[in-house]
């Protein structure tokens, strides 16, 4: 293990190494189309991340989430001509009420009757999505300008995913940040102590449902971020944003590493995604590679990778 | 507005609900595990039907025998690979892994059984009756009484049956049913392939009355679900008479609103008893009649 | 007594049970003889429920269990759980061992024996009630609202309605009045006369030490005493865990 004194200087080592990946990988467009989408991906799982490592409730309807970022700049950037920055905010509010709306509902249940009413409440945006010409109906919305986040005297736009790079790899090591802020803050002790002992979190002093709101409502956004970012790099978004298939490698990227680490939906994302690109026979092909791997790991090695490694490298104990 | 005919879609409709939450509903009270692959597994029993008229030319009737012994393996499948999750009641990775196996089926239908819609062809939606105002095949007929006859059935194992005891003894605590000399993992199974031969059953009398598609898994498990949570989670009664409710309820709403938001409609139903009764669903254990 | 040639009701060599790590319970060797009752004692954390659990290969949670268990001479090694109930071995496991959502007369119908030799050798309901009347008076009574002791009676009952050869009873004097403690053990004594095998845990040393045949100490996961009951009462750590638990 890592002295913490070394851990910072390494991170941000790390960090800035990270940017200059996509060239150090040969610089293809496969190379920073795999990237960019990781990026976002990854940040898309880490909403989830926090609902499930750290509540440990599983949230079927981030899916909705992310959808509702993307829908968000989608049309307003679309439709109504909104620059990147006003369509970031409106992906975050968005999100955040549909969250604050399902977090009121879903206020007392638990497990599995959480996650059915989470999974029916995304059947249902997508029902709505789907059916409502207002949000675009089946064809969704095209016709999205690309990203641009330009500030008076500082042009800052992305034409393509080699464009997109350093704006997918700047979100992803804010929400990386972010993330790493959260667990060792308040919310982020307390949503924990709730996950693991809720009576006796209650005897602490905290009120469960108010701590599982307050972190159903933090995850909202930081998955919309995801499909705010999303809208741009497809310059299309639809009701196929709901599909099973992002939930399933949501959860998957999340659990594949390991739970409660830092970078492992990061690492559990980058997986998957060079599965998709390089290792892929089609959608279906794809589909059942995803499934697979999601039941393997938490059937076969419910530590994930990480929990793999850890089991071969202890040592039996003396006494 | 025919409200006869209505009145008779709504029934064969709750039926149908019914019968496809069956294997739900013993699951979700035996075992407490929610089965988020059983629309996928409804799919699949469809096309297993179809794929056996179309290609392999079987009858109809030889049809449903093999898709229900196929959904049975399907269940036992799956129960074997989560028996150790099940035994540690682990409900969230238990829940997480029924999503994967639910991706693993849609994968599979669609190369298998690829894009297009299809229908099952059979000779029952053919026979038209005529009621009074009202118009029926026999496979709606059919329907209704074959969930009559399953309800029947599950309902007499379970109260009377040694079969029943050992299904509530494991619902409520699976590591001391073993201590009483129970083969607990036998039982889950039992309960797994009863889920997936009962939907692949349903799917064979209901999935003809409409085109099939490999994606049609998605609405399947919300439907179901309202009913279960509507009858009381486990209650076998209680999900017959919910499916029904739900049946009419939505013949009445698709012909009065608008037939696409059905699904939505009977989730928003779905909130006040959520909200009210949160309880209703997290207890537990406990499979009555 | 026991000669040579007698079969042990139950034989243990060099069981080791461990939680992921450090072995929480280490025993070389324990006999119990056909027809006794052992006593199995130690303070709050030694291993009793550990080492009885370990028996039937059976936890609550992760465990990892090694080592030989022979059943009247039958090896137990591969064989799980519910089918070493099946061929005698019945374990009374502490906390909840009953289905308290259901009736008393369910709790004991739904516990059956399974094969001719367990069958004959199993208790009928009826013979549960005669043994146990207070049950009887609550036969339809959800197994939730019975008092502590009733339950204790019932876990019991179930266990006999298995016909087992063996019996492992885990602390089942918890929570129980006095004045109930050796009453239940003396039915335990009576039963033991009539031929079953009892391998008590118990932490109330002092009320077990006057229904046992003989007794182990576990301190730390180890057998670190045992002998016949009359040698070990002056044991000064027999002693020692008597005065322990003469508050209890």
């Amino acid at each position: 293990m890592m002295r913490p004194a070394m851990k910072l200087p390494l991170g941000v080592v790390l960090a800035v190494a990270g940017y200059w990946l996509p060239p150090l990988l040969g610089g293809s467009t496969l190379v920073y189309n795999t990237l960019v989408v990781t990026a976002i991906f990854a940040v898309m799982a880490y909403g989830q991340d926090i609902v499930l490592s750290d509540l440990g409730e599983v949230s079927l309807v981030h899916t909705a989430f992310f959808a509702a970022g993307a829908y968000a700049t989608g049309i307003l950037a679309a439709d109504h001509g909104w620059n990147a920055w006003a369509t970031l905010a409106a992906a975050g509010a968005a999100a955040l009420v549909l969250a604050l709306v399902l977090g009121l509902i879903t206020l007392r249940t638990r497990e599995f009757a959480f996650s059915l009413v989470t999974y029916a409440a995304n059947v249902v945006c997508y029902t709505i999505c789907y059916n409502w010409h207002v949000l675009g109906g089946s064809d969704g919305f095209v016709g999205i300008p690309p990203l641009d986040l330009s500030l008076p005297g500082l042009r800052l736009t992305a034409l393509s995913n080699k464009d997109l790079w350093p704006y997918a790899y700047g979100l992803l090591l804010l929400v990386l940040y972010f993330v790493n802020r959260f667990r060792r803050s308040k919310l982020g002790h307390a949503a924990l102590m709730v996950h693991m002992n809720p009576p006796l979190a209650t005897m602490s002093g905290l009120d469960p449902h108010r701590v599982r709101l307050l972190v159903f409502l933090v995850s909202a956004p930081l998955t919309a971020l995801g499909g705010w970012l999303y809208a741009y790099q497809r310059a299309y978004v639809g009701p196929d944003l709901f599909e099973t298939y992002f939930l399933v490698l949501m959860l998957t990227a999340v659990v594949l590493v390991g739970r409660r680490l830092l970078v492992g939906p990061l690492i559990g994302t980058a997986i998957l995604m060079l599965q998709k690109s390089y290792l892929s026979f089609g959608a279906y092909f794809d589909k059942i590679v995803l499934g697979a791997v999601l039941v393997a790991v938490l059937c076969l090695f419910p530590g994930g990778l990480a929990g793999l490694v850890q089991g071969r490298r202890r040592r039996p104990e003396a006494g | 507005m025919n409200v006869w005919q209505q009145l008779a879609n709504g029934v064969i409709m709750g039926h149908a609900y019914a019968l496809t939450a069956i294997g739900w509903t013993l699951l979700l009270g035996a075992a407490r595990l929610v089965n988020f692959g059983h629309g996928q597994m409804y799919m699949l029993g469809a096309f297993i039907a179809w794929f056996a008229m179309r290609a392999l030319g079987l009858p109809y009737y030889a049809a449903i025998p093999l898709s229900v012994l196929a959904g049975a393996a399907l269940g036992a499948v799956m129960q074997r690979a989560m028996l150790r999750l099940t035994l540690q009641q682990n409900l969230v990775s238990l829940m997480i892994v029924t999503l994967g196996f639910g991706e693993i089926f849609e994968g599979v239908a669609g190369l298998a059984f690829g894009v297009k819609p299809q229908m099952i062809g059979s000779p029952l939606n053919a026979m038209n009756l005529q009621w009074g105002p009202v118009l029926l095949t026999v496979q709606d007929l059919t329907v209704v009484a074959a969930t009559i006859v399953m309800f029947l059935v599950l309902r007499a194992v379970m109260a009377h049956g040694l079969v029943g005891s050992w299904v509530r003894m494991v619902a409520e605590d699976p590591l001391l049913t073993q201590l009483a000399g129970v083969n607990v993992a036998r039982v889950y199974l039992g309960i797994f392939a009863f889920e997936g031969a009962a939907v692949a059953f349903a799917a064979t009398l209901v999935a003809p009355r409409t085109p099939i598609i490999t994606s049609m898994g998605f609405d399947e498990v919300i439907m179901t679900f309202v009913v279960v949570v509507l009858g009381g989670v486990g209650s076998v009664g209680g999900s017959y008479v919910a499916g029904l409710a739900l049946g009419v309820f939505s013949a009445f709403f698709g012909a009065l609103v608008a037939p696409a938001y059905t699904t939505a409609a009977a989730f928003l139903i779905m909130i006040p008893i959520m909200v009210l009764r949160p309880g209703g669903l997290a207890s537990g254990g406990g499979l009555s009649r | 007594m026991t000669t040579a040639l007698e079969v042990a009701a139950l034989e243990v060599e060099d069981l080791v049970v461990a939680y992921g790590g450090d072995p929480a319970v280490s025993v070389a060797r324990l006999v119990l003889p056909r027809g006794t009752l052992a006593g199995v004692v130690g303070a709050n954390g030694a291993g009793k429920s550990t080492l009885v659990n370990g028996l039937l290969g059976w936890s609550r949670g992760p465990a990892r269990t090694s080592g030989t268990v022979r059943l009247e001479g039958q090896d137990l090694s591969f064989v799980p759980t519910h089918e070493r109930v099946r061929r005698g071995l019945v374990l009374v496991p502490e906390g909840i061992a009953v289905f308290s959502t259901m009736s008393v007369e369910e709790n004991l119908r739904a516990t059956r024996p399974h094969g001719a030799e367990a069958e004959a050798r199993a208790f009928s309901v009826a013979l549960v009630f005669e043994l146990f009347p207070q049950l009887a008076e609550r036969r339809h009574n959800r197994a939730a609202s019975l008092s502590g002791g009733e339950r204790q009676m019932l876990a019991i009952g179930r266990a006999l309605r298995l016909g087992p050869l063996v019996l492992l009873l885990d602390e089942p004097s918890i929570g129980l009045a006095p004045r109930l403690v050796l009453t239940l053990l003396l039915t335990i004594r009576k039963l033991v006369d009539e031929g079953l095998s009892v391998l008590l845990v118990e932490q109330n040393v002092r009320a077990a030490m006057e229904v046992v045949d003989h007794l182990y100490l576990l301190e730390r996961g180890r057998v670190v005493a045992d002998g016949p009951v009359a040698e070990m009462r002056d044991d000064p750590r027999i002693v020692a865990a008597y005065l322990g638990s003469a508050r209890a």
